[in-house]
This record gives C-alpha cells, sequence and structure tokens, in this order.
C-alpha cells in the first residue's frame, strides 16, 4: 500500500536532497572544527534543531491527519464536481482552498497530495501547496499581530504570495504532465474504500507521518547549522539598494526556514532596515522556497519541475517585491 | 509491502518514544528552553495522538497480512508494478533518523541561546545593531513597526514595575493613541516621584513603554536581568544586557538589550547572566563618553538607552530564559 522510498530506483532524484543535505551539514560541520567552541556552538545546533522539530510536530501531524481525513472521507465525484477543470478557475480555487484547510508549510505536502490523488487538477494541487502556508486564517492572524494589524500589510502580503504562488502554479501545471510528479505516492489511487475505519485511518497518518518527517528532521538540522554557523552579516549590509535587499532578503528567508507563523514577527525587525518590498519578499518566498520545502519539492518532483517552481517563484517574488519598492508602493501607502 | 508492513513494530517504538519525549519533555520543564510556552498545550496534544498513533501500528500486526495484500494488489492494478522490494535494512536505515531527535530529547541539556547565536545573526551584523534599534524610525512603516505600548500585555511583569497609582492622563493618552484596541491591559510604567528607587522590570517591558512614555523610562533606575553580551564594537566597560525573544520556537527567537556602562565590565565573561541596577539614560552617540568605538549608528539625533550600572550580580540562568514577545 505505502512503499517507504528507499524501494524506488535511486535515479528518481529521491536521494539527491539528502546526499546533499548531509554534505552541507558536513562542510559546516568541518568548519565549525576550526573554532575554539566547536562543543558550544554543535549543542546550541542540536538545540535550535530540535527545538524545530519540537515546534513543527503539532503540525506535521495536523497535516497527515488532514491528509487521511481527505483519503478516507471526501469521495472522488465530489472533487470532480466541485473543482473546475479550467485552469485559471482551477488555480484560484487551489489557492484559496488554504482557508478552508488551514495547514502550515509543515504539513501541506501531503494534504496537497490528497488531494491531487482524489482527482484535484495538477494546477489546483501545485496553487494549494504554494500558497495554503501563507492564504489561511492561522497566518493571516499571526501576520496582522506581528505588524499590529496594519490590514495594508497583510493584504499585501496575500496578494502577493497569491500572485505569486498562483501564476507559478499555473505556468508549471500548463507545462508539465502530471508524471512530473514523480513520488508514486501521488498516483496511488483508492477507489472508495470500502471500509473505513478509524484505526486504517490512524495507520495511513502514520506512514505519511513517517514518509515526511524524515525530510523534516533533515530539513530542521540544515536551518540550525546555517543558523548557527553561515554569517549572515553580508546579507544585512545591503539596505538601501532595493535591488541587492530584495536578493538579501530572499536568500535569508531560504536560509532560516521559519515557520509561517512566526516569520512575519522576525519580519518586523527587518522592516526597521529594509524597504518594504524586500520584507514582503521575505515573507512570500520563505515559505514557497526554503530548505523544509525544497527537500520535499526535490523528494516528490521530478528535477525539471523542482527546478522550474523554484526558478519562477524566485524570479516573480524578485519583480515583484522590485514593483513594489520603485512605485506600487507609493500607491498603497 | 514488506518494507512497510515489516517493521510495524519499530515504527510503533519510535512513535510512543517520541510521545514519552514530549511528556519528558513537559514534565522537566525543559520544553520552555524549546519551544514557546504557549504552544505547549499542541504539544501535549500530539503526545496523545502519536501514543493513538502507535498502538494502531501495534494492532495492526496480526490481522494486517489481508489488508496489505489488498493494497499491494491495487497498486499494481495502477500500473506501478515496478516496485522493487529493496533490502529491509535499508528501511530501518531511514527509521534510524527518527532516532537522532529522541537521543537529543532525552540526553542533551539544551543550551540557552547565548552569545554564539549572536556572532553570526542578522541582528548584529547589521548597520543597527539590535541594541540600538528600539525605535523605528523608518517612514512608511511609521504606524506598523513600532511596539505601541497599549497594545501589549506582559502577564508576567512585577507588580513593582507597574504603576500603582495610574494617572488618568496617560491612561487617555493610551486609549487615544489606539482607539481600536480593547485589550488595553499594559499599565504605564509611571514611576514615583522619587526617581532613585530601583524598580525591577524586563527588557521587554522597558522597550513595549520607551517610545510612547520615554518620561517614565529614562533617568529613573531599574533592575533588569540578563545575559552578557560583548559587542567587539563596544568600549572595555561597556556591554549589552539582552535577552531573546521567543515567537514560536528558538530558531526565530530575535535579541532585545540595552548597553550598559559598569567598572565591572570587563570582568564580566560573555554569556553570564546577570542582575544589574542602574539608571538609564539616553545617550547621542555624536562622542559623547566612551560610546565613540561604536561606529555604524545612524539615530544621531534620538540616542539609544544606556544604563549606567551601580551594580552587578552574577546570577543563576533562569527556568524560563526567553521573553514572549508582545500580543499573545
Amino acid at each position: 500500500m505505502i512503499y517507504i522510498y528507499v524501494s524506488q530506483p535511486i535515479s528518481n532524484m529521491k536521494f539527491y536532497p539528502v546526499l546533499i543535505g548531509s554534505t552541507l551539514f558536513i562542510i559546516l560541520g568541518t568548519k565549525a572544527v576550526q573554532n575554539k567552541d566547536v562543543l558550544e556552538q554543535t549543542v546550541n545546533v542540536a538545540t535550535l534543531a530540535l527545538s524545530v522539530i519540537l515546534q513543527a510536530l503539532p503540525f506535521i501531524l495536523l497535516g497527515v491527519f488532514a491528509s487521511s481525513l481527505i483519503r478516507y472521507l471526501v469521495r472522488d465525484d465530489w472533487i470532480a464536481k466541485l473543482t473546475p477543470q479550467n485552469a485559471v478557475a482551477g488555480v484560484i480555487v487551489g489557492s484559496l482552498l488554504g482557508l478552508f484547510i488551514p495547514v502550515c508549510d509543515c504539513g501541506v505536502l501531503p494534504v496537497a497530495r490528497g488531494l491531487f490523488r482524489k482527482g484535484v487538477s495538477m494546477h489546483t494541487a501545485l496553487a494549494y501547496l504554494l500558497t495554503a502556508p501563507v492564504i489561511n486564517p492561522v497566518v493571516i492572524l499571526a501576520t496582522a499581530m506581528a505588524f499590529q494589524w496594519n490590514w495594508h500589510l497583510v493584504g499585501l502580503r496575500v496578494v502577493s504570495t497569491f500572485l505569486v504562488g498562483a501564476t507559478t502554479a499555473l505556468l508549471a501545471g500548463s507545462l508539465f504532465s502530471p508524471k512530473a510528479f514523480s513520488d508514486r505516492e501521488w498516483h496511488r489511487h483508492e477507489h472508495g474504500n470500502p471500509q473505513i475505519s478509524l484505526h486504517q485511518l490512524l495507520l495511513h497518518a502514520s506512514d505519511e507521518f513517517f514518509d515526511v518527517g524524515r525530510y523534516l528532521i533533515i530539513s530542521a538540522f540544515l536551518a540550525a547549522a546555517i543558523q548557527i554557523w553561515v554569517p549572515k552579516g553580508i546579507l544585512v549590509q545591503a539596505t538601501s539598494n532595493p535591488f541587492l535587499a530584495a536578493g538579501a532578503m530572499m536568500l535569508l528567508a531560504m536560509a532560516m526556514s521559519l515557520c509561517s507563523d512566526a516569520d512575519a514577527f522576525v519580519a518586523r525587525i527587518l522592516a526597521n532596515q529594509f524597504p518594504l518590498g524586500s520584507v514582503m519578499a521575505f515573507l512570500v518566498i520563505g515559505q514557497i522556497i526554503d530548505l523544509r520545502n525544497i527537500i520535499l519539492f526535490a523528494k516528490n518532483f521530478r528535477l525539471s519541475l523542482f527546478i522550474f517552481l523554484a526558478i519562477t517563484s524566485l524570479a516573480l517574488t524578485y519583480l515583484l517585491s522590485l514593483s513594489i519598492d520603485l512605485g506600487l508602493g507609493k500607491y498603497l501607502f | 509491502m514488506k518494507i512497510q508492513r515489516g517493521f510495524p513494530l519499530v515504527q510503533s517504538l519510535i512513535l510512543s518514544c517520541f510521545s514519552l519525549m514530549l511528556i519528558h519533555l513537559i514534565m522537566t520543564g525543559t520544553i520552555v528552553l524549546y519551544i514557546s510556552p504557549k504552544l505547549i498545550w499542541l504539544s501535549k496534544f500530539s503526545a496523545i495522538l502519536l501514543v493513538i498513533m502507535a498502538l494502531a501500528k501495534l494492532v495492526a500486526l496480526p490481522h494486517n497480512h489481508s489488508m496489505a495484500h489488498n493494497c499491494c494488489n491495487h497498486d499494481h492494478a495502477c500500473g506501478s508494478a515496478h516496485h522493487n522490494h529493496s533490502h529491509p535494512t535499508k528501511g530501518l536505515l531511514q527509521m534510524a533518523i527518527f532516532i537522532i531527535p529522541l537521543i537529543l530529547g532525552f540526553v542533551m541539556q539544551p543550551r540557552v541561546l547565548a552569545s554564539t547565536a549572536l556572532s553570526n545573526s542578522i541582528n548584529t551584523a547589521g548597520p543597527v545593531p539590535y541594541y540600538a534599534m528600539h525605535i523605528p524610525k523608518s517612514d512608511k512603516f511609521s504606524n506598523t513597526v513600532q511596539w505601541p505600548s497599549g497594545l501589549f500585555v506582559k502577564k508576567n511583569a512585577p507588580s513593582s514595575a507597574v504603576a500603582q497609582g495610574t494617572n488618568n492622563a496617560s491612561i487617555n493618552l493610551l486609549n487615544k493613541s489606539n482607539p481600536q484596541n480593547k485589550l488595553n491591559l499594559v499599565k504605564p510604567l509611571t514611576p514615583e516621584s522619587v526617581s532613585s528607587t530601583v524598580k525591577e522590570t524586563d527588557l521587554m517591558q522597558l522597550y513595549l513603554n520607551i517610545d510612547d512614555h520615554p518620561e517614565q523610562i529614562y533617568n529613573h533606575h531599574w533592575q533588569l536581568t540578563g545575559f552578557v553580551y560583548k559587542d567587539p564594537t563596544l568600549a572595555k566597560n561597556q556591554f549589552v544586557i539582552s535577552r531573546f525573544v521567543m515567537t514560536c520556537c528558538i530558531v526565530d527567537a530575535t535579541p532585545i538589550g540595552i548597553i550598559v556602562e559598569s567598572s565591572d565590565a570587563p570582568n564580566l565573561k560573555a554569556d553570564t547572566w546577570i542582575e544589574v541596577d542602574g539608571l538609564l539614560q539616553k545617550r547621542t552617540l555624536d562622542g559623547v563618553v566612551d560610546i565613540k568605538s561604536v561606529q555604524n549608528f545612524h539615530e544621531t539625533e534620538d540616542g539609544i538607552p544606556y544604563l549606567l550600572a551601580t551594580r552587578c550580580k552574577v546570577v543563576a540562568t533562569p527556568k524560563d530564559p526567553y521573553l514572549a514577545p508582545p500580543l499573545q
């Protein structure tokens, strides 16, 4: 029923994220050896990593249970009736779905996968995957809190994420066939499971937990190592130039891999020094492409689709950030 | 199929160990060194869910065979016929990664974030270091990224720091500045008229009031607790008393702090937790006193808070070293 991905050909790019991840980790580790307080730093990295894991755990569980519920409670024909086949409409529905199935970026992938298995179009699944971590009530509320109930900024974040995520999903959905979801999990169809039992639901949830969890653990250690060992000072030097600032903020967002509930609180600090557009870039790209998502996407998608998603969303975010800084911002504020 | 169904026992064990780890961390109280106290209920919930999942895995063992076969057949029917059953040890190896956080959770004494976490951080490397950033001057964000005092609730504010006799004028002021906000619970730090009494508070409380009620903050004596951060750009008799503010987990922790000038400063090691009494003043950075060595400050016209210490006492690391962000 469910395989561990080991059972699949290695050529599927499944091992590359793990390989790249562990190599990077070792490089960072050896860099630390030159330092005198290696142990101190290593314990710091371990503490940070465990902190990320502990914090993400409930949200992963939320994601895998939502996915299991979809699997057992949603019927294929409902999906066929309710979701539009038209690409543009599908993308819009996918982007708004987060309001009803709120999961953060730790748990969004199993849910998107579950929806796709139920017959949702590729456009819709991708749009959900890319936008749901931001366009959901919990994160909107957290962002509003962080920005002192300034709904302009909250709206700007939601709209920016929608523009970037939906456009990326639209393009990717049109250019790639569903086969680009290379992980077999995406294509495992169950036609109306006859016996829906709580037991099966729990089994499915724990299988998904093991499937997604390992990548989250790897990315937690990577994010922690970057936090402690990689000097980020150079990134925050470029405050005045919007072209540099946007790039720097996007790099920072990807390296920090913050949870969508917490990133607005960090962005508020950055907002003291950086132009608005680059702060928005931080808030948008951090939930679409960060270490966690890179590892999960690379495992789930064909390499071409993965690279397409990464480049398109990066480029769109950069453009959006510049357009906010060089004009659009004046009309908004 | 063998791979997946081959290890329900191992999976069940891992799930229950995760649950045990959560319970262990919550019982010992160390969980507040990892995640924000407001998320602990989620961890409790997860611990329960994980136990249930572990039980489900165990029950699956005896009558699992037929079900697994069903699903397996099904998959074959769907055209993915080429899944090779790889060696079971590989599957176990994949499972092994779950053991790392478990070992860390049970064995490791978590480190409280301090200078090490600051040395490569965005908070010290920018043009304005964190301890000089309390007044957001940015134009377009002027109404947004401030930390206006009226909005915030600080539950564990020591009562001595909170005003006993709040005057009506300041309450009106607060209400006027934030009319939309009903949660106007922060009591302004109105000092008694004699400014020589030392009042205990925490850094967050000072930060929350510093913009709107500077007259209640500056030129008063405060007692603060925090760790020593030694910025290389500061003079020998200065250090930064700092605390981290944690929103969800310690990866998003951001520091706040105030420069302290004290004759004890050269003897204090970085990361020592201390309790400082001192007079809080505002200093401009244009060559006043010893602060010349700081090069990057922008906000010269305003000055930054600056604590002239009268007493420094080394204390143990507190049980809850992280401060909560405003608006909980």
